[in-house]
């Protein structure tokens, strides 16, 4: 009986990684960094998916795991590659270096 | 007192861990020891998948994130050449101290939590394993056969749209990147 695991302490783990994610998104100018909090952010709702998959003893969140792992990949190139293509532009890959449309 | 697992406590350990690396990937000036915090991130992350009992997931996790995202990340860092942040960072030294102070309050509680944390209806037993039932009636119940059947049978259509959403993502991240040379004349 002593060898589970609560399944509400996995919970909370989420949500606080989760929160640190979105911290990183709204307060770092770094594009990259952001990507990498969007990262963190995409796992801990992986995590869920497997807590609650193994809590019900139901592997169709695991599969769930597996496309968001694979959508994740994808949107780390495309990512990555924008980013590129910013610094190519701007020289610079600060989120407040994207000013184009301002009247200055 | 209800006695302690070796499980219990490793993921106590490694959910210490995952904080303090995610706060080091939001926190730290330097994108490159921000990328090295992430590896940290995804490998205790994986080593909470194994605790809890999904092992193949465990896998995939450190194939996929470190072998591949991280790679990723760490050749876009060294291709622009991103120089420390001159962004002020929103902690001060004494901000600092309290993020230290409050990670190390978060553990206590931690540990007080899991003192108090009881079996309960939803909790996680790691040992049993869904099992999948294919025809002529026999069960599959080892973990790797019941995932691979979920999904090269009932989601066969979206693993294939998966796999052509790689391409189309792989092939438009060349095209963004590469240099457009009739933009720049």
């Amino acid at each position: 009986m002593d060898d589970f695991l609560s399944a509400r302490a996995i919970v909370y783990l989420a949500i606080s990684l989760f929160a640190i994610g979105a911290i990183g998104v709204i307060t770092r100018r770094n594009l990259i960094v952001v990507l990498m909090s969007v990262e963190i952010m995409l796992n801990s709702v992986n995590l869920l998916f497997v807590t609650f998959s193994r809590a019900f003893n139901e592997n169709t969140g695991q599969i769930m795991v597996l496309f968001v792992m694979a959508i994740a990949a994808a949107e780390a190139a495309v990512g990555l590659a924008l980013v590129i293509a910013l610094f190519r532009n701007q020289r610079s890959v600060m989120t407040d270096a994207m000013q184009n449309l301002k009247d200055s | 007192m209800e006695e302690i697992s070796l499980r219990q406590t490793l993921f106590y350990c490694f959910a210490f861990v995952l904080t303090g690396s995610a706060l080091g990937v939001v926190f730290h000036r330097n994108p490159v020891k921000s990328a090295m915090f992430l590896v940290s991130f995804f490998v205790a992350l994986a080593a909470t998948y194994a605790l809890i009992g999904a092992e193949i997931l465990a896998t995939l996790q450190v194939l996929v994130y470190v072998g591949a995202i991280m790679v990723l990340f760490l050749f876009v860092i060294m291709l622009i050449a991103v120089r420390e942040e001159s962004f002020e960072s929103p902690l001060s030294n004494i901000g600092r101290a309290a993020v230290t102070c409050a990670l190390a309050l978060a553990f206590v509680l931690q540990i007080v939590l899991l003192l108090q944390t009881r079996g309960g209806k939803g909790d996680i037993n790691p040992h049993a394993q869904p099992a999948v039932s294919i025809e002529a009636g026999k069960q599959l119940t080892d973990p790797a056969q019941v995932t691979s059947v979920i999904l090269f049978r009932d989601y066969l259509i979206a693993f294939e749209l998966v796999s052509l959403l790689l391409l189309v993502a792989v092939v438009g991240a060349i095209l963004i990147a590469k240099k457009n040379r009739r933009l720049l004349e």
